[in-house]
């Protein structure tokens, strides 16, 4: 049984090597052996997180980090993009120093699937590699069905841009080329999806964009839902930065967005068709597909957790972080995910290597920017209880805050994404 | 002139008077704040006395999703490389949210702090270098 995995992870080495980072890897192949092995499938916050903690946590630890993409563009600060606040460079790394300093074995390849007796992930290129403690990160999958006529073909003429990088830039080039006087339809989806105060960051990123350069244009908001997180900072910024622009639709109003047709850009609601210049369509969401490939999702389409370690309720040697999982409390975040794996990370390192597990102890703090200089934020701490994650505490900041206090907020965010990319991507 | 006399040796006395309980007031005012900085400053020995270096490690990673871990200051003040002392003063003043200590994601974050913690966090930051 042994040597049957060490054959077939030095399988893994030689497929490896025709990805990317091969030299960390070829050589200790013996060592490596004799090392217990973590896989990381995906390598967005949670999971970069979590190789980087284990890997610097022990050197008995072989990581492993599977990653279709070379460079990974942060949903957070993408709705900065479409602001202009920031450039898409910015927002956007690379995962040569989480393999050169920490010895992670980046392979830029898919994952498509798991075999969870073996303790296998096969790789879309061919190869298996074996772990002994597996990660599951693949962020979240679009409910395509959940909309009539949106498909991941219509979603290239009416983005979502809810997976930050192509689509984000393609609806970016649609604003740039909308006519002044045109119309913004954004579709905000049903609970529970990731970022929960991202479509109406976005609504004020865009309002922003329209004053500056189209201030015709309007905003019109068809939401799936009747309220929102941060709704009465967000309605304050609304009416004092964009008075006359944004036109929020709830679903009680509506009945909700019923069809789209991607080929005369029309928005089908119970009672109207509304035509948009750009249509900016979030649709439900459901975990990444491999987490449900590997049978880890509930029929939620989410994952279930133990709370005090973020293992998989369906599998011991499993670990599903961040937007895929179901932490009850903590909204789906880059903050969120990079907390959790934090705690899943320390509680890895205590199963391969026996060192001390210590309680978990999660945190979330989301900002937003609403318009120059003016930031609003919201946060919580929250412990593992015996069903689920819990809030310790919270806090949010409050409507007629003085400017110099949003402006501090606002600097505070910039604060948090350098640090936070650092202790993602090293 | 003796009338005189009398009138401006009164006015001395209770002016004396005075000063003696105002240098009494401060004296106390002085050695009440000695006592106090005295006091704070054992607590915050105490706390540092509670340091379990492992648990520092692995609460510091809730930090340092916000303040750079090699120093950076960029909007969120950099903390690694302070002195511990300053630290656990600093974090006890969120707690208890005074003075300029009002930040709000601060404040949620140091009222569930417990002295283990604070004194943990505290030795592990201090001894991190910037970059």
């Amino acid at each position: 049984m042994y040597k049957l995995t060490r054959r077939r992870f030095g399988g893994v080495l030689g497929a490896s090597a025709m990805g990317v980072a091969a030299g960390s890897l070829a050589a200790p192949a013996v060592l490596a052996a004799a090392k217990s092995r973590l896989v990381v499938i995906g390598g967005g916050p949670a999971g970069a997180t979590t190789a980087r903690y284990v890997a610097k946590g022990s050197k008995d630890v072989s990581v492993t980090l599977i990653e279709p993409k070379h460079h990974f563009t942060t949903c957070f600060f993408s709705n900065l993009y479409l602001g202009g606040f920031r450039t898409l460079e910015s927002i956007t790394h690379g995962y040569s120093t989480l393999a050169a300093e920490y010895g992670i074995n980046v392979v830029h390849d898919v994952a498509v699937d798991v075999d969870r007796a073996g303790k296998m992930v096969k790789l879309a290129r061919g190869g298996d590699v074996a772990y002994d403690r597996l990660v599951v990160t693949p962020g979240i999958a679009m409910r395509y069905d959940s909309i009539e006529g949106y498909s991941a073909e219509a979603s290239t003429v009416m983005p979502h841009a809810w997976q930050a990088g192509t689509q984000t830039a393609a609806l970016k080039q649609q604003l740039e080329a909308m006519e002044d006087g045109g119309t913004f339809v954004i579709c905000p989806p049903p609970n529970p999806f990731r970022c929960p105060p991202g479509p109406y960051e976005r609504i004020c990123m865009v309002a922003h964009y329209l004053k500056s350069n189209k201030p015709k244009s309007k905003i019109i908001v068809l939401d799936a839902k009747d309220k929102f997180s941060k709704q009465a900072l967000f309605q304050e910024a609304w009416v004092q930065h964009y008075e006359g622009m944004i036109e929020w639709l709830p679903k009680e109003v509506t009945g909700g967005v019923k069809a789209v047709k991607a080929e005369s850009m029309e928005i089908v609601t119970d009672g109207e068709t509304i035509k948009a210049s750009v249509a900016n369509v979030i649709p439900a969401q459901k975990a990444g597909v491999i987490a449900e490939r590997a049978g880890l999702t509930a029929e939620s389409g989410w994952c279930p957790i133990d709370p005090s370690s973020m293992r998989s309720k369906k599998d011991e040697s499993t670990f599903v972080i961040g937007d895929a999982s179901i932490a009850a409390a903590m909204p789906k975040s880059g903050f969120s995910a990079n907390s959790q794996a934090k705690v899943a990370a320390n509680a890895i390192l205590a199963d391969l290597t026996g060192s001390k597990k210590f309680p978990a102890k999660y945190r979330n703090t989301c900002w937003s920017l609403v318009a120059t200089n003016d930031g609003v934020k919201v946060g919580a701490d929250y412990t593992g209880g015996d069903e689920k994650i819990d809030v310790t505490s919270k806090f949010i900041s409050k409507t007629g805050e003085s400017a110099d206090l949003r402006a501090q907020t606002a600097e505070e965010a910039n604060g948090w994404y350098a640090g936070i990319t650092k202790d993602i991507f090293g | 002139m003796r009338v005189l006399n009398s009138q401006s040796l009164a006015l001395p006395a209770f002016t004396v008077l005075k000063l003696i309980a105002f240098v009494g007031c401060v004296l106390f005012a002085v050695s009440t704040t000695m006592v106090r900085a005295d006091t704070q400053s054992k607590k915050i020995t105490a706390i540092l006395a509670k340091a379990d270096s492992a648990y520092g490690e692995y609460l510091s990673g809730q930090c340092v999703t916000c303040h750079h871990s090699k120093g950076k200051a960029d909007g969120i003040p950099a903390i690694v490389g302070l002195p511990d002392v300053y630290i656990v003063q600093t974090i006890l003043e969120y707690k208890h949210a005074r003075e300029e200590r009002t930040n709000p994601t601060m404040v949620n974050i140091a009222k569930n702090l417990s002295d283990e913690e604070i004194g943990s966090l505290a030795k592990f930051f201090s001894a991190q270098e910037a970059e």
